[in-house]
């Protein structure tokens, strides 16, 4: 029988791209309720309810019954969320905010052949940064909060991500200024992404998403620098996206090269093959094959190796910032953050402080003190 | 109303939960799960159809008689309607214009 992990979640990751024909392997006796909980925390309900269906995944009558419990969650969830985000968009329009979605809805609706495939647990929203502060009052005016201050008032605007903002109904909603944090957030320009977007429609209103290229090297980047080692679903969508949808490759390897981006989409790719077993298109090896710069390849391993703990991003996030003035502005922000930031980001069981903060950098320090 | 085809509002969010449809207004909070021939309904109205139609076709997948089937079928409809998540085609829509 086979063990109830890696193998029997990435099979089912795979369900519907063309290699499921032989059928999964059947989840093991004893582990249901273990690899149920693994299919809700990857978000790979859809798949396996979709695999179940056409006769690929089989299950005992009540495995199914509790499946589908599972999935039912998971939907009436996403449908609050695009609910909520009909709103949010209407009332961003009414303000003349140009928002984007990202991820979950728009992958869903477009990048999928069923939307019940590909759940998701909240929204993100891209923004131009002439319009952020115009876009985070529009949401407070609707009832969210920002759930962490910033470490300095204009922090996310000048070098962050994104900004967590939760309704009363407890949704959540990342408003993004790029794709992502870190040094790769500061390569890539956010002009570029609101280039090209395309329309879809969702609940009778039309609403923008990333074009498939700019949309498959968000899933690349999302897969690879979202969660160390990666997460399935995201695996999944690089594959769906590179697959299903009409990505320009030669536009591709040109962003890349511009984001700097391409050692972290050669590692997605890389992780869709051993991971899924899924090769990347023909079209995605010249991507595969471009150059990498050392820094590239020194900010990917800070981001997906040991270091992503212990201050590694941050550190080539400060060498990424282009400017001198930017760099202090930014280490400023890091170890002298605002006592609200502090308390908000304090580790369970510790109490707030600077000292508390600067451990790390001190580690650093004492490290280098006696190497010397 | 009776030979008007219906088609799902574009107002409405949906899922499919395997046999079952989770469906929702896009502008309203509640959730309704539609199990059975509802379902089946659901997913038929992909189609403009008329409830005549409807029930036909629900009758050769269930192996009931249409007649049975309206008994619960137009109810439905008509709350379906009510929650603006069906609604009779236009007369430009059974045009083509």
């Amino acid at each position: 029988m086979a063990e109830a992990g890696p193998d029997l979640l990435a099979a089912v990751a795979t369900f519907g791209l063309g290699s499921d024909l032989e059928g999964l392997p059947t989840p093991p006796e004893g582990e249901w309720r273990r690899t149920l909980g693994r299919l809700t925390f990857q978000r790979l309900t859809g798949l396996a309810v979709a695999a179940a269906q056409a006769g690929a995944l089989q299950l005992a009558p009540e495995r199914w019954v509790e499946l589908l419990r599972a999935h039912r969650e998971a939907m009436a969830h996403c449908l609050t969320l695009e609910r909520t985000l009909l709103e949010v968009t209407a009332a961003l329009e009414g303000e003349g905010v140009a928002g984007v979605v990202l991820k979950g809805p728009a992958l869903a609706h477009t990048a999928y052949p069923d939307p019940s495939w590909r759940p998701f647990g909240d929204l993100d929203l891209l923004v131009p940064v002439s319009q952020w502060e115009t876009a985070c009052a529009t949401l407070r005016g609707l009832g969210f909060l920002r759930v962490y201050p910033e470490p300095r008032p204009g922090f996310v605007v000048r070098f962050g991500h994104t900004a967590l903002h939760r309704n009363p109904e407890g949704v959540e909603l990342d408003l993004h200024r790029t794709l992502i944090a870190g040094p790769f957030g500061q390569w890539i320009d956010p002009g570029d992404l609101f280039r090209g977007t395309v329309p879809f429609t969702l609940g009778g209103h039309t609403l923008r998403r990333l074009g498939d290229t700019a949309r498959f090297l968000h899933a690349c980047v999302h897969a690879a620098l979202g969660f160390a080692p990666p997460l399935l679903l995201p695996l999944r969508d690089v594959a769906q996206t590179a697959h299903a949808g009409s990505v320009d490759w030669e536009l591709a390897a040109s962003l890349a090269r511009k984001w700097r981006i391409a050692a972290v989409v050669g590692f997605a790719l890389r992780a869709v093959r051993e991971t899924l077993g899924v090769p990347p298109p023909a079209g995605a090896q010249a991507l595969m094959d471009l150059p990498v710069e050392r820094r590239q390849r020194r900010a990917l391993s800070a981001c997906v190796g040991p270091r992503r703990f212990r201050g590694g991003p941050a550190v080539e996030t400060l060498r990424a910032i282009p400017s001198l003035r930017l760099k202090a502005a930014y280490l400023r922000a890091l170890l002298l953050p605002s006592r609200e930031f502090l308390a908000a980001r304090v580790p369970w069981g510790r109490r707030p402080g600077y000292l508390t903060r600067w451990r790390t950098p001190l580690r650093w320090l004492r490290r280098a003190v006696d190497r010397a | 109303m009776e030979g008007r085809r219906l088609r799902r509002s574009a107002s409405a969010l949906w899922r499919s939960c395997g046999p079952d449809v989770l469906l929702a207004h896009a502008s309203r909070p509640e959730l309704l799960l539609l199990e059975g021939t509802a379902a089946a309904a659901w997913r038929l109205l992909e189609e403009p159809r008329t409830p005549a139609g409807l029930a036909e076709e629900l009758a050769r997948a269930f192996g009931a008689r249409a007649a049975e089937i309206r008994t619960t079928l137009d109810p439905f409809l008509a709350d379906l309607r009510a929650r603006g998540l069906v609604q009779a085609e236009s007369r430009e829509e059974r045009s083509g214009g």
